[in-house]
């Protein structure tokens, strides 16, 4: 845990640093109110980089509890399956901006559950047709909600 | 107020009304029986769905959820040994023992009974204490509403981490969040990096969802199992018997009264209400040592008290505007998304709404224990459902909830953002509580700090003169370092112990 928790800390110090930067800018006061709109966000990056500093001497300074696990380990099996996740998320998001919502759905769902250990082609594409199926009568019919559509295709 | 409750019910008992409660408690019952699946993430993912209602039908299903996933959790809890949620986590004790008996009926019965018994009891006390304190906080003015948004902040944070600091970071996490966009007083914008989506801020329910639902779907992919627990227990009557009913009702009682006052303070909550009825249940009994292997009042006393937590935790909610819990977190999101803001002003102001979540949640614990007693076998089928089956549906629901919102893409990959941040985050023990409550606090805080600084000249003075906020403050500065006071005096304490034991 000792390394995480300094990187985060590391990290939250210099976003706040950022805050505080930009916060300059917005102005400290305004005319007729005792409290401009950089305030605020100053006050509280202040706070988020002596809270960070706090966890970074506590880390350093509590012992290390015995056998202690790794918090995240990077290389195990469930991580490189989240890793694989990952990918077919953001291949998602693209097939949602090109294609719309449908397309992009009905490669989600069996690929998640293919990733997840089904391999029965009836089970991946009954459920993922039940799904789509399921939305289109709840959502799009009786809540009248319209699904996004691509940039180059649009229904 | 009596014809305020009278015009209430009526609209409430409308069929319609009637009907979308009852889905919301099905669904409820379902993401509670469900263990992958908590309460916080069935209550975000049907958010976005509830707003697409008019007037206090969405609330109502939200209560239908509230109440549901509590009771839900106990199921799986007694079946198989595994807690549908963390409410349900004292439940296991005694419900388990009782099915390897062969008593699975008996101990769902019971359970059953004692959580519509613990839920009707605290819609109760919310109906008569609510009103009550909502007068003494009609006082309140900027200073007060400052400083009791950080007493709510600081007790949701210190009592939801293990870690004190992580808690306070994901606290100030949240109300950075809540700076992004225009100033509510001066129109400025914020870290808004020149794009017009985050003119607005950003939105609570894609955050939420990221943060509960989205990101426990990933959790379920990386612990994935090729295998299911399944129950195989054989359900006949549902119904305790009256002799379990009369064994039970003063544990029910005790448990309802303690899971109440528990679900008030702002950063409690369930599971910490069930273990504290589970002992006071052990403490009382004529057997104490029998408790572990099957007792009965095992599962009635965590089952009252977890579920007496939902009108306990909206007693806050609603006369403060301060939510008792990250459940009750959602609730406050979701009323000030249909335009009501809680707080005292709300029962001189908006009496109708507020005696309509009153009688709404009154009906929905019934309709919880209704459904409870007719389809308990088709709830205790739900833990057989394998998560390579119910994380693809978890997503889906994530990305259709976040856009069914405000109709943006946008929202979804915001959503996916805050998901993938949340996994790594838990993982690290940083909280999720503290950073929803920053998101929806942090305006409140800001605007009454910059109003109470209007009126005083830009004195800081004004919130330690003021003996309400005064009070308030140190309370909330007290229970940051309560956690590790407890902790020095357990330490001590076992020292102590250890030293005796060796001589």
């Amino acid at each position: 845990m000792k390394k995480y928790n300094i990187g985060i800390s590391v990290v939250l110090i210099l976003l706040s640093a950022l805050m505080i930067r930009s916060s300059l800018q917005s102005g400290a006061a305004v005319q007729g109110t005792a409290m401009g709109p950089g305030v605020w966000p100053m006050i509280l990056s202040v706070a988020m980089i002596l809270l960070s500093v706090i966890l970074i001497i506590q880390t350093l300074v509590r012992p290390r509890p015995e056998g202690e696990e790794k918090p995240i380990d990077f290389r195990s099996p469930g991580m490189k399956r989240i890793y694989i996740l990952i990918g077919l998320l953001a291949l998602f998001c693209l097939l949602l901006k090109l294609f719309g919502f449908y397309i992009a759905i009905i490669y989600l769902i069996p690929s998640v559950m293919f990733l997840l250990g089904e391999r029965r082609p009836l089970v991946l594409i009954g459920l993922t047709a039940g799904i789509v199926v399921f939305i289109f009568i709840v959502f799009v019919m009786l809540l009248q909600l319209k699904m996004p559509g691509g940039i180059l295709l649009s229904f | 107020m009596l014809e305020s409750l009278i015009s209430v019910i009526g609209v409430v008992l409308q069929p319609m009304n009637l009907l979308i409660m009852l889905l919301g408690t099905f669904v409820g019952i379902f993401v509670g029986a469900m263990p992958g699946l908590s309460s916080i993430m069935g209550l975000s993912l049907m958010l976005p769905l509830t707003l697409r209602f008019d007037g206090s039908t969405g609330i109502l299903m939200l209560l239908g959820v509230f109440c549901g996933a509590i009771y839900g959790g106990s199921i799986t809890a007694i079946l198989v040994k595994t807690p549908g949620t963390a409410n349900s986590a004292a439940t296991v004790l005694d419900g388990y023992p009782l099915t390897q008996r062969g008593e699975a009926a008996r101990a769902l019965g019971i359970s059953t009974f004692a959580s519509t018994f613990g839920g009707l009891f605290s819609a109760v006390m919310l109906l008569w204490t609510a009103p009550l304190l909502s007068k003494v906080a009609l006082s309140f003015t900027s200073p007060e509403y400052f400083s009791l948004a950080i007493f709510g902040l600081s007790m949701v944070t210190s009592l939801s981490s293990k870690d004190v600091t992580k808690g306070l970071i994901s606290a100030v996490i949240g109300l950075m969040l809540a700076t992004v966009g225009m100033d509510a007083l001066t129109g400025a914008k914020r870290f808004t990096f020149g794009s017009t989506y985050l003119l607005a801020g950003i939105a609570m329910v894609p955050v939420l969802i990221g943060l509960y639902a989205f990101s426990q779907g990933l959790f379920n992919a990386e612990t994935i199992s090729q295998t299911a627990e399944r129950s195989k227990a054989k359900l006949r009557r549902t119904f305790p018997t009256f002799k379990d009913i009369r064994t039970t009702f003063p544990t029910m009682l005790r448990s309802s009264i303690i899971g109440t006052l528990v679900g008030a303070i702002p950063g409690t909550g369930g599971d910490i209400a069930s273990w504290l009825a589970y002992n006071e249940a052990r403490r009382w009994s004529k057997k104490p040592e029998e408790f572990g292997t099957g007792r009965i009042e095992g599962v009635a006393a965590p089952e009252a008290a977890n579920n007496a937590v939902s009108g306990g935790a909206l007693i806050p909610l609603l006369t403060l505007g301060i939510p008792g819990d990250a459940g009750t977190a959602v609730m406050l999101g979701a009323l000030m998304m249909q335009g009501i803001v809680p707080g005292p002003l709300l029962f001189t102001s908006e009496q109708t709404k507020v005696y309509t979540i009153i009688v709404g949640l009154f009906l929905a614990n019934l309709f919880m224990g209704l459904l409870g007693f007719c389809g308990i076998r088709l709830f205790a089928k739900i833990g057989d459902v394998h998560n390579k089956y119910l994380t693809p549906i978890v997503f889906v629901f994530c990305i259709v909830g976040t856009f069914a919102l405000n109709n943006s893409v946008n929202d979804i990959f915001l959503m996916m953002i805050f998901g993938l941040i949340a996994f790594f985050l838990i993982k690290l023990d940083f909280p999720m509580p503290p950073i929803i409550l920053g998101l929806i606090l942090g305006n409140t805080l800001e605007k009454n700090l910059q109003r109470a600084l209007l009126v005083s000249k830009g004195d800081f003075s004004i919130f330690f003169t003021r003996p309400i906020s005064l009070a308030l403050l140190l309370i909330a500065f007290g229970s940051v370092f309560l956690p590790v006071i407890l902790r020095k005096i357990n330490a001590a304490r076992q020292a102590k112990q250890a030293e005796k034991n060796a001589q």
